[in-house]
């Protein structure tokens, strides 16, 4: 499989700190990637790097050939890069409908003079959006909730309703950040299976960051260990699991070589 | 059902608007005089609707609103006046007026560029500024505004009906309408910009920039294009208030006209299009006709109770001070407004219905510990 997304060097510096250090990195199309690491060891940056909310201070990063390395958000996400966020945000006084419409913009057309005239074009794209919106909300199972506020939704339901809403922008790569976070064991195993039926129904790329180890190992293909910015170590689970380098990083010095690390 | 409330609404616009039209000859029939007074109101309505894409739709607040008005008005000024100091004038009002919305709409850009990275108190402050530097530069280069004196007289429009020639003039009547059928042009516009994707992409941007941005919104454009529409909406009505007035000066653009045009879609329900016309109808009226009605019901009270003190009680001197306690007493009992969206509503009364529930769990609990 080819490489979906390619970044070399890529480095991003907060005036003296240097959130991520020349981090070369690759994932294949069609694959499950993790992304792990410490507190503060960059994770979340580099996925801000990727979504195009920072513009690296240096290296390249490209998406299917393009260079994406400075570009917009909304320019990213045209070309086809979805993302999720740790701390779900949603448009929280708009209905589960409208939150996955949205997530339609990038694929409709429609001028606002189109919208004046109600021409037919327009009409058809809006109905499209919305049929489509329908389905997505039907696929992360939240058929009955299509009119609620988003913000009235149980935790697990937004988590959902976040990734309908980013699927809904016809990504080829999906950006999850902690898609787990809060969620207890029934609920994380459950998106964990979600989570493989998306590359495997949809046929997305799938990039996750992720404190779990438990999601971690089970569906990545392969894994990435962050450490102050700097990559640290990167392979199957398997590898990454046995590595001293990441155990140390993980649990300290002296911990590395007795035993696996525990969830992180 | 849904039909039932589709015929019901259209009922509700129907008489609505057979009232609106009919409303001159009322006025009248019953010798009322208040044509002249709606004027003013129904212009309010037209800057209150352009003032709620910006802040209602787009979630911007801008604070310098009246600032495009000005604008809207001396273009039409410089275009259509005797006075005008432009080597090209004299135009004709129809035409003038549409440029005067475009510079308006042009203006609304070039506010808007610089202040895209702001939000909230800061964009606030800025378009504060903005509403404060434009009267001050027409009041300080007279030798192209002529100062606080203003332009008088302005062009008015006058169309041709076969042979027959109308012109607009004191008359308040073709004024009158002339207003109403922009009011409408401008909410039908707002509507449909609602409810397309464009609306969508103002909410998503008000409740989140960033999840806006990642989901596909194009931030500089679509808040671009908040601004300059509300600023051509603004371009109109002060078009059309130059042309009716005939003469404008900077003290009818000041910061009072952007709080009051503010203090409208907050009063009717921000964000909710009907709302908006409501406040703007409330609002205006009060300060153009009620609050003297309102006087004079007070001193006739008074006089005929023998208080003194309400006999010779100026209401339209106090208006503002009314209002400003009216808004408080809103603001704690009903913020989202008199008519707001549903939307609004939700946000504002976020959590009312858990602490009921919590209420009663505790009561139960409560209860049981008793029997």
């Amino acid at each position: 499989m080819p490489d979906i997304l390619v970044a070399e060097q890529v480095t991003k510096r907060f005036g003296g700190l240097v959130a991520v250090d020349k981090v070369d990195f690759t994932i294949p199309q069609g694959s499950i990637v993790s992304l792990i690491g410490p507190n503060g060891a960059g994770k979340t940056t580099f996925f801000n790097i990727i979504a195009g909310l920072y513009t690296p201070t240096g290296g390249t990063l490209t998406f299917r050939g393009i260079p994406i390395g400075g570009k917009r958000s909304d320019q990213i996400v045209a070309l086809g890069i979805a993302r999720t966020f740790q701390n779900i945000r949603l448009f929280a006084n708009m209905t589960a409908l409208e939150n996955v419409m949205v997530g339609r913009h990038a694929r409709m057309k429609a001028s606002p003079f189109e919208a004046w005239l109600h021409t037919r074009r327009e009409r058809a794209e809006e109905k499209a959006a919305e049929a489509r919106s329908r389905e997505l909300l039907d696929y992360v199972g939240l058929t009955a909730s299509a009119e609620e506020f988003a913000k009235n939704l149980p935790y697990g339901d937004q988590r959902r309703l976040e990734i309908a809403r980013a699927i809904a922008t016809d990504p080829q790569l999906l950006l999850l950040d902690e898609p787990t976070a809060g969620m207890n064991p029934q609920e994380t195993a459950a998106l964990t299976r979600f989570i493989r039926r998306l590359r495997d129904e949809l046929k997305l790329t799938v990039l996750l960051i992720e404190h779990d180890m438990s999601v971690v190992m089970g569906i990545s293909e392969r894994v990435t260990v962050l450490n102050h910015g700097a990559k640290l170590a990167e392979g199957t689970p398997h590898q990454v699991q046995r590595d001293p380098a990441v155990i140390e990083a993980y649990l300290g010095r002296g911990a590395a070589g007795t035993s696996e690390p525990a969830a992180g | 059902m849904k039909r039932e409330g589709r015929e019901r609404r259209l009922a509700i616009y129907l008489a609505a608007l057979i009232f609106v039209i009919a409303f001159p000859f009322i006025d009248k029939t019953l010798g009322l005089g208040l044509l002249g007074k709606t004027i003013p109101v129904a212009l309010f309505i037209i800057l209150a609707l352009g003032l709620n894409v910006v802040v209602g739709f787009a979630g911007l607040l801008d604070l310098g609103y009246a600032a495009f008005f000005a604008i809207g008005a001396y273009t039409v000024g410089f275009l259509t006046s005797q006075a005008s100091k432009l080597p090209y004038h004299e135009l004709d009002f129809w035409p003038a007026m549409i440029v005067a919305a475009l510079v308006a709409g042009i203006f609304g850009v070039i506010l808007g560029a610089p202040t895209l990275r702001l939000r909230g108190d800061y964009l606030a402050i800025v378009t504060l500024g903005f509403g404060e530097i434009v009267p001050l530069v027409i009041r300080n280069t007279p030798d192209v505004t002529y100062g606080i004196l203003g332009i008088s007289p302005i062009g008015t429009p006058q169309f041709a009906l076969g042979d027959a020639k109308f012109r607009f003039g004191i008359d308040s009547l073709p004024w009158y309408y002339l207003i109403i059928a922009i009011a409408a042009l401008s909410i039908f516009l707002t509507t449909r910009l609602r409810d397309a994707r464009i609306g969508r992409a103002w909410m998503a941007m008000r409740e989140d920039e960033v999840a806006a941005a990642s989901m596909g919104v194009n931030l500089v454009t679509t808040k671009l294009f908040a601004f300059s529409l509300g600023a051509s909406f603004s371009g109109f009505a002060g078009a059309i208030w130059a042309g009716y007035l005939q003469q404008i000066s900077p003290e009818q653009f000041d910061f009072s006209v952007s709080v009051f045009v503010l203090c409208m879609i907050i009063l009717g329900g921000i964000g909710n299009i009907w709302g908006v016309v409501l406040g703007g109808i409330i609002l205006g009226s009060f300060d153009r006709v009620l609050a003297e009605k309102i006087s004079g019901g007070v001193h006739g009270l008074g006089d005929l109770l023998g208080i003194n003190a309400l006999s010779t009680f100026d209401v339209v001197q106090f208006k503002f001070a009314i209002l400003g306690i009216a808004l408080v007493v809103l603001m704690n009992v009903r913020p989202e407004g008199l008519f707001p969206s549903r939307r609004r509503k939700a946000e504002l009364h976020a959590g009312d219905d858990s602490i009921v529930e919590e209420h009663q769990a505790h009561e139960t609990l409560y209860d049981k510990g008793r029997t």
